[in-house]
């Protein structure tokens, strides 16, 4: 008798589990293919970041460095060796001098190539063509523009990889599409409704940088509970200068269905803003 | 014999014509006795002093003779300051095209921000960012050198006011009864003149408020514009606007302005709005210790001063430290600037009409009589 209360128990106990992951396992799905994707995406990132060095490495006798230092460029010279790390390319310079780029800082960088002209003696000109990259300026002579443009690209391409993973574009996808699904809309909690009053305050009184971080901490405690954060944040990005960031924002602002006339609002800013960032 | 006589008088008629035909300058040679070399003078090797003062003298005289008559005891001198007007002039526009750009920016992220719907408590629109309510440093360079180019004359309203003080010592009660009202038409350049707040805006009296509490003094003074140039009878004022930058206005476009801050004022007591004339050392202190042995004299003799007025002498001086509870101090405006580098801190303020003036600086704050 007692071995078949014992062996009843189990059986519950095992259904009753089964039942639990069987729930679980709807919204797990959701999360693993997103994890997935992010996971693809990381290897992607990784064979950029690799193909960056390889491109660096390889030319590094034809391109020199330059350090900008506010109003001064100095040149360094030829790199004497190239480096990849973990957050960024490394490149050792001239009396072990290391100039390091990281990749979690170009987010927002602008890979456009730039010339300059400068008189040597003789009355010839050089044309010079230069990629900045935060602090650090690669030039190249006029004949290897080409070389310099194919560095630019494996920078966006690892730009717009990196992105992706930091907005995490794959996971609120997902739970845009549970949101969508589910007939309940979530309400704000309090804290969050505290972070958008006070980003706010900070946007009225210009100090945009402060109004865009509590703005994240209120995405962040609920990535859905309201949309307008991210037109919000994209707004201010955009107005600080930061158009990459804007358009993820904005992409998210879409992804959530805003009303006609804010969808193409959002919409034609997005392109606005592209044509600033590829001109 | 009749002949001879005609011949010498023809001969003096001949002599009288030529200097009737002289032009004024050739005159004056006949005056001082001195050649006045007319020509261009690079080509001579060196300078002729004679003709140089000469040609002063003449210059002079003849600026005398035809310029309009400085009726009046306060002569209006026009600004020499050329190079530094137009610097200032180009700097403004440069900065009033940035503001005007930052605004329209800030506007249109205004209007595309989407707000809580309960949560519109602060309101942007009549919120004046700190970094638009900068001075300009052009505006500020150009502002010290017309109060330096005034200080290279004698103040003769001053020294008439200070006559004043010593004539009618023994009769009036108070410093008050002595101030002297400046009229609009005795605007000189460098004269600065200082605006009250209006009336309807709360915000305006707040920031006087707040300005005179942190330079501690009772200056309800919110603006200052000051006169640059007199052309042909007409001022022209420097404005320094927050959402405009530094801006030259014309006398018509100053009463357009203002206008109706002068005509919200029931009395001339009350009357907000005062000039400040600069003063050198000697003539401020020369003021100020007669207003202080006429101000110890009341002290003694009668029972505290009934009326305590934002103006008469403004400047720096430690003395004063201990008796700045002293209503007639205060009443007299003598100045300092304890709190300035705290300002920011308090109100958000870098930089307040109240505390424009160097701490060295010594100005004759008297009220404006305001007539178009």
């Amino acid at each position: 008798m007692l071995k078949f209360i014992y062996s009843t128990m189990i059986l519950a106990a095992g259904m009753l589990m089964s039942c639990c992951t069987a729930l679980q396992a709807q919204d797990s799905a959701v999360i693993k293919s997103a994890r997935y994707k992010d996971s693809l995406l990381n290897i992607d990132l990784l064979r950029a970041e690799r193909e960056v060095y390889y491109q660096l490495s390889l030319n590094k006798q034809s391109y020199e460095i330059n350090h900008d230092a506010g109003n001064v460029a100095y040149n360094m010279g030829y790199p004497i060796n190239v480096e990849l790390s973990n957050q960024g390319v490394r490149f050792i310079c001239a009396e072990n001098r290391v100039f390091e780029v990281r990749f979690i800082t170009l987010m927002d960088n602008k890979f456009k190539l730039f010339n300059t002209n400068s008189n040597i003696q003789g009355g010839m000109s050089v044309t010079e063509y230069k990629l900045k990259l935060g602090s650090t300026i690669i030039s190249v002579k006029n004949e290897r523009q080409l070389m310099l443009k194919s560095i630019a690209n494996s920078f966006i391409k690892v730009q717009k990889l990196l992105n992706d993973l930091i907005f995490g574009m794959n996971v609120f996808e997902q739970t845009v599409a549970t949101y969508k699904a589910s007939p309940v809309r979530p309400a704000m909690i309090e804290e969050q409704r505290k972070y958008i009053i006070q980003a706010e305050s900070h946007a009225k009184l210009y100090q945009y940088d402060k109004a865009i971080e509590l703005l994240y901490k209120a995405a962040a405690l609920h990535p859905v509970a309201y949309p307008n954060i991210y037109l919000n944040l994209a707004i201010l990005l955009a107005e600080t200068n930061r158009l990459h960031s804007a358009i993820y924002n904005m992409k998210k602002y879409l992804m959530l269905s805003p009303p006609p006339a804010d969808e193409q609002f959002a919409k034609s800013r997005i392109s606005e803003w592209e044509i600033i960032l590829n001109n | 014999m009749f002949k001879i006589r005609l011949i010498i008088l023809l001969l003096l008629m001949a002599n009288s014509q030529v200097a009737f035909c002289q032009s004024a300058i050739g005159q004056l040679e006949n005056i001082t006795g001195q050649k006045i070399n007319r020509y261009n003078t690079s080509n001579s090797s060196g300078y002729n002093m004679n003709s140089m003062i000469t040609g002063m003298i003449a210059q002079s005289l003849i600026s005398s003779m035809f310029s309009s008559g400085n009726k009046g005891y306060v002569p209006v001198r026009e600004a020499t300051s050329q190079q530094t007007y137009l610097i200032t002039g180009i700097s403004g526009e440069k900065q009033r095209v940035e503001m005007a750009l930052r605004v329209e920016k800030y506007k249109r992220l205004m209007k595309a921000y989407k707000f809580l719907k309960d949560s519109s408590s602060l309101q942007y629109a009549n919120y004046k960012p700190k970094d638009l309510n900068r001075i300009d440093s052009a505006w500020m360079t150009f502002q010290k050198k017309m109060i330096n180019d005034r200080l290279n004359h004698e103040n003769l309203w001053c020294k008439q006011y200070y006559r004043d003080l010593v004539k009618k010592d023994s009769g009036l009660s108070t410093i008050n009864d002595y101030i002297p009202h400046k009229k609009s038409k005795e605007l000189e350049p460098g004269d600065v003149i200082l605006i009250g707040p209006t009336n309807d805006s709360y915000f305006s009296a707040k920031q006087a408020e707040l300005d005179a509490w942190a330079n501690n003094n009772n200056a309800n003074v919110t603006h200052t514009v000051t006169c640059v140039k007199v052309v042909n009878g007409k001022r022209m004022f420097l404005d320094n606007q927050a959402t405009e930058g530094p801006r030259l206005i014309s006398e018509d476009e100053f009463y357009k302005r203002y206008g109706e801050r002068e005509t919200s004022v029931a009395s001339l007591r009350q009357n907000p709005w005062g000039v400040a004339q600069p003063l050198n050392k000697e003539e401020g202190d020369q003021l100020w210790n007669k207003a202080k042995e006429m101000a110890q004299k009341n002290r003694d003799n009668t029972s505290p001063i009934p009326l305590a007025t934002n103006y008469g002498l403004y400047g720096n001086d430690n003395m004063v430290c201990s008796e700045t509870s002293w209503q007639l101090m205060n009443a007299t405006g003598r100045y300092q600037i304890p709190f300035s580098k705290s300002m920011p801190l308090v109100t958000g303020i870098d930089f307040s009409p109240a505390s424009f003036y160097s701490n060295q600086q010594y100005f004759l704050i008297t009220p404006l009589q305001m007539s178009r």
